[in-house]
């Protein structure tokens, strides 16, 4: 494992932040995740039973929109920096790994634009 | 020393070896991160299809609530719970809290307890809300 993270042309090695930043964001993105998966995993009984207009009642408060947009935007970026060291440990062909790693990055993209846009939807229409 | 039983030599570690809890608690940390990648994006499905209206929300309902998606839905907060748990267990390590060799194997059987413990109080909790 070591080998890898010092092997040439590993993904930090160009990097702009490098690895260290790599480390921290991983760190504090999941202690920012702590809270907000409490709240998010307490709401859900309460929600999973609303119909379509309650619920939606439920999103349009600001308090519930900005919490759910910091989820999103948590959740994906934690699962970016995570999927990466998984391929990077584990796919040792570098044009392969590349393409696993960019592969998540697009979907973490998508999955933060998707649903930054069907928020704005449920609380704008 | 060849007349004495097969005993007494050392034994392969490939036929002794038998995986540590927290050699299991290791590997299941990044596969419930994974399978938490579906998790994250049955959540932008669930907006979107809110999103999109009633129809496709109805739909969205269903879908969830087959016995399909509720195995889904159960194996999700199981994987959430553990990876919670897990991660806190990891966060302490990274403030160099935990790392002696007896506390590694107890905060792992708590890990385990507590994450079973937590699923069991979310579903209690699905399953009183849709009782009342």
């Amino acid at each position: 494992m070591a080998k890898q993270h010092t092997s040439p042309g590993h993904f930090h090695d160009k990097h702009p932040h490098g690895a260290m930043f790599h480390w921290w964001m991983q760190r504090i993105t999941a202690m920012v995740l702590i809270p907000l998966t409490l709240w998010f995993v307490f709401s859900l009984a309460g929600i999973a039973v609303m119909d379509y207009t309650h619920m939606v009642a439920w999103i349009r408060q600001p308090v519930v929109l900005v919490l759910l947009l910091m989820l999103i935007l948590m959740t994906f970026y934690h699962i970016q920096l995570g999927m990466q060291v998984i391929f990077e440990d584990y796919i040792h062909g570098r044009a392969l790994r590349k393409i696993t790693i960019w592969t998540t990055n697009i979907i973490c993209i998508l999955g933060v634009v998707i649903g930054l846009v069907a928020l704005l939807n449920i609380v704008l229409y | 020393m060849s007349s004495k039983a097969p005993a007494d030599r050392p034994l392969s570690p490939f036929l002794m070896y038998r995986f540590p809890l927290t050699v299991i608690l290791s590997i299941t940390h990044r596969m419930t991160g994974v399978a938490l990648v579906f998790g994250a994006v049955l959540l932008i499905y669930v907006l979107v299809a809110l999103a999109l209206g009633p129809g496709p929300f109805g739909i969205m309902r269903t879908l969830l609530g087959s016995l399909p998606g509720q195995i889904i839905l159960v194996l999700w907060t199981f994987a959430l719970s553990f990876h919670f748990c897990n991660g806190i267990r990891h966060l302490f390590w990274d403030l160099g809290y935990g790392f002696d060799v007896g506390v590694v194997g107890k905060t792992a059987v708590i890990v385990v307890i507590v994450s079973v413990l937590l699923t069991a109080l979310m579903w209690g909790m699905f399953l009183a809300a849709a009782v009342s």
